[in-house]
């Protein structure tokens, strides 16, 4: 039985970040599976970020070392989403959990890296990782998205709103016969044929 | 409502046509075509809930294009007890398709009917939020004549 | 959820009026009352992660400061210099700025002035055989300022980061002790390793060592107390239920930053489930999320160390994976009276789902 971090996806991630006003700022760490792209799900945070406090958000990505890392986040007033330190290795995580008074800041923060480099801060960046507390979440890239059902859910009552059935749907869009509603375009999409929008 | 809540409520599903273009539906709750109130949805301090559907595509690099949406507000019946109002009020922004109906008019509102429409201006989704979430408010008591 | 952020200077927390004093006399009150009497003398104080360390020496140079003989000057050495880097040289030079400091600009005479060029041309471009030279510098400093105060005393902090023993012996054996013999008081916050084995040898250079024990929040009903009264302080609106605070209290295994961490964690509970308290399930859940990341990373050894201290009690030191146990907070010593073990409470939960797991 495997016991990690809770799965969240960046919406979430990001409300409970921005809600965290006043001092001290605040730290959350986003864990990312060895396929996930980083690169994506940081900027999708970084946005979530924007768009609830309106703030623009520093990203911070691929420095060099501790003092880098130091330097490049204390030279930022906003709040900022840090990624790029999977390549590490675990003396630099050591040296920045040696450097951690320089990373005080007033601001929120969020870390985006893979697990492994997760369990390597808890090993060899211990007194940085009491800081980062319960906020740690495992990235769940679809966390937004329909499921299955939800998604079958939605065709069905379609379906039953107009009596039409999907492949009706299909043949008349393709005729350029579709009615001008916009759940036709929603049906559409539901059943991956945007191309016909 | 509760931040958890609302956060569920939003959903979308995509529709890749290309490398670098998607369709991508974005659901504020689930339609409830029947208007019982039963389907997920958000719900204001004064009972109205509302749901939403928005279709746009996006293009990588580019800004998202608005292709359709429809922001449906509904009142519930305690609240229409002593206040004689629409049922809903419903913005819809038709898909760009040929429409030959000379009645069509690509964006516009239902006031309480689905076959009664009013032309409506074309608002941003987050105006229409705004408007939804903070106004259309039916007043305590019936103005006098 | 300001206040309750983990990640804050304790130096604001202090500010704040969010100090509580530990039950009895705390170790800040001891440390400020023991340099009152003897200023010159020097302490080491030692502490877990989290242990409230940094707020300890805030609070007693606090103290002691109120006192117009004593100039007292606490100095995180790691904003000056990297921690990973410091030796004797080095820490010569970030003491000898900060006495300058206390002189004032108006105050400094050409050859105060020179002095503090050279430390800072030091730090800048450090290089070899520079001992003496710093030590007089830092000399000639100490020598003014007490013209104005009778004593200075410093608080040094962040060198507890060292996990290399042999760095922070030699910075005992050489800055340190030649600081002390100036006459210069010296609390000093070092790694906890140095009051065990090998590292006692250092600890014997001290006047007296204090440890900072993590609260036995079992056991100790004046500790939970304690605890509760850190969250009352932070909490003057009533946000926390008391029955929510309760279990907070346990659930942070006695450990002042997990007590912090998990109201915040709590808080943010309570806020995305709109509610107008922190209630117990908030809580519960923050335990639940603070206990699934402790679990990060363990091996199938690890796992079992964990259980046999959940189940048991019993916890070997026998390799440098158990050191980290201990050192990550997964596994939490209590020195109250008769020391004992247990995993942290956030994991206890967790461990038994896993040991009874098919």
């Amino acid at each position: 039985m495997k016991v990690g971090p809770r799965p969240a996806g960046v919406a979430e991630v990001a409300l409970r970040l921005m809600a965290r006003r006043g001092e001290g700022g605040g730290w959350t760490t986003l864990l990312l599976q060895p396929t996930d792209d980083t690169a994506v799900a940081a900027e999708d945070l970084a946005d979530e970020m924007e768009s609830l406090d309106g703030i623009e958000v520093e990203r911070i990505s691929g420095a060099s070392d501790a003092p880098a890392l130091v330097e490049r986040l204390a030279g930022s007033p906003r709040p900022a989403v840090v990624t790029g330190l999977d390549e590490w290795p675990a003396s630099e995580w050591g040296h920045l959990d040696l450097l951690r008074s320089r990373l005080a800041r007033n601001e929120r923060t969020a870390l985006v890296v893979k697990e492994a480099t997760y369990e390597r801060i808890l090993r060899d960046a211990p007194n940085l990782e009491s800081w980062l507390s319960a906020s740690v979440w495992t990235y769940q890239v679809d966390a937004a998205l329909l499921t299955e059902e939800e998604r079958e859910h939605r065709l069905a009552a379609l379906r039953i709103w107009s009596g039409l059935s999907d492949e009706q749907v299909i043949a008349r869009a393709q005729a350029r016969a579709l009615p001008a509603d916009p759940e036709f375009a929603e049906w559409l999409v539901l059943l991956h044929r945007g191309d016909l929008l | 409502m509760k931040p958890h809540d609302v956060l569920r409520q939003l959903k979308q599903a995509s529709s890749p046509f290309s490398e670098a273009s998607d369709c991508v539906g974005i659901y504020g709750g689930e339609k409830d075509f029947k208007r019982t109130g039963n389907r997920p949805h958000f719900v204001r301090h004064d009972g109205a809930w509302f749901t939403f559907t928005l279709t746009v595509r996006a293009h990588r690099g580019q800004p998202l294009e608005l292709i359709a949406y429809d922001f449906e507000l509904c009142y519930p019946h305690d609240l229409l007890s002593s206040i004689h109002g629409p049922r809903f009020i419903r913005f819809d922004l038709n898909p760009p398709w040929h429409d030959n109906d000379p009645r069509a008019l690509r964006c516009h509102m239902h006031p309480g009917h689905d076959d009664l429409l009013a032309p409506a201006p074309l608002m941003s989704p987050l105006e229409l939020l705004d408007l939804l979430v903070t106004g259309l408010r039916l007043p305590e008591e019936p103005r006098r004549a | 959820m300001g206040r309750f952020e983990p990640s804050a200077d304790p130096r604001n927390a202090v500010d704040r009026g969010f100090y509580v004093p530990r039950p009895g006399r705390s170790l800040a009150e001891q440390l400020a009352s023991r340099l009152e009497i003897k200023p010159s003398a020097s302490h080491l104080l030692v502490g877990g992660i989290g242990s409230g360390k940094t707020t300890q020496l805030l609070v007693a140079q606090e103290k002691l400061a109120a006192n117009e003989d004593v100039c007292a000057i606490d100095i995180d050495v790691s904003l000056s210099v990297d921690p990973g880097r410091v030796d004797s040289e080095a820490l010569l030079a970030v003491v000898g700025l900060e006495l300058g400091q206390w002189l004032g600009n108006d105050q400094r005479v050409p050859d105060q002035i020179a002095a503090l060029d050279y430390l800072k041309n030091y730090l800048d471009f450090p290089h070899l055989d520079a001992f003496d030279g710093l030590l007089e510098r830092v000399g000639r400093l100490h020598l003014a300022l007490t013209r104005r105060y009778p004593h200075v005393v410093l608080f040094i902090d962040s060198l507890d980061r060292l996990s290399d023993l042999n760095a922070f012996a030699s910075l005992v054996e050489g800055a340190i002790k030649r600081l002390h013999a100036l006459g210069i008081g010296i609390i000093l916050v070092g790694p906890l390793s140095s009051l065990y084995g090998l590292g006692r040898t250092t600890a014997d250079h001290f006047d007296r060592s204090w440890h900072l024990p993590t609260v036995d929040v079992q056991n100790d009903i004046e500790g939970r107390d304690f605890l509760l009264r850190v969250l009352r302080a932070r909490d003057p609106g009533g946000l926390i239920r008391p029955e929510a605070a309760e279990k907070l209290a346990a659930l942070s295994g006695g450990v002042m930053r997990d007590l912090i961490g998990l109201t915040q964690a709590a808080a943010e509970e309570a806020y995305v489930d709109g509610a107008d308290h922190i209630e117990r399930i908030h809580v519960e859940t923050a335990a639940d999320l603070f206990g699934r990341k402790q679990l990060v990373g363990l091996d199938s050894k690890e796992l079992e160390v964990l259980q046999r201290v959940r189940t048991k009690g019993m916890f070997v030191q026998t390799s440098e994976k158990d050191l980290a146990l201990l050192a990550t907070r997964r596994v939490l010593e209590y020195a109250n009276g008769r020391p004992r073990f247990a995993v942290h409470p956030t994991i206890e939960t967790l461990l038994s789902q896993i040991a009874e797991a098919p």
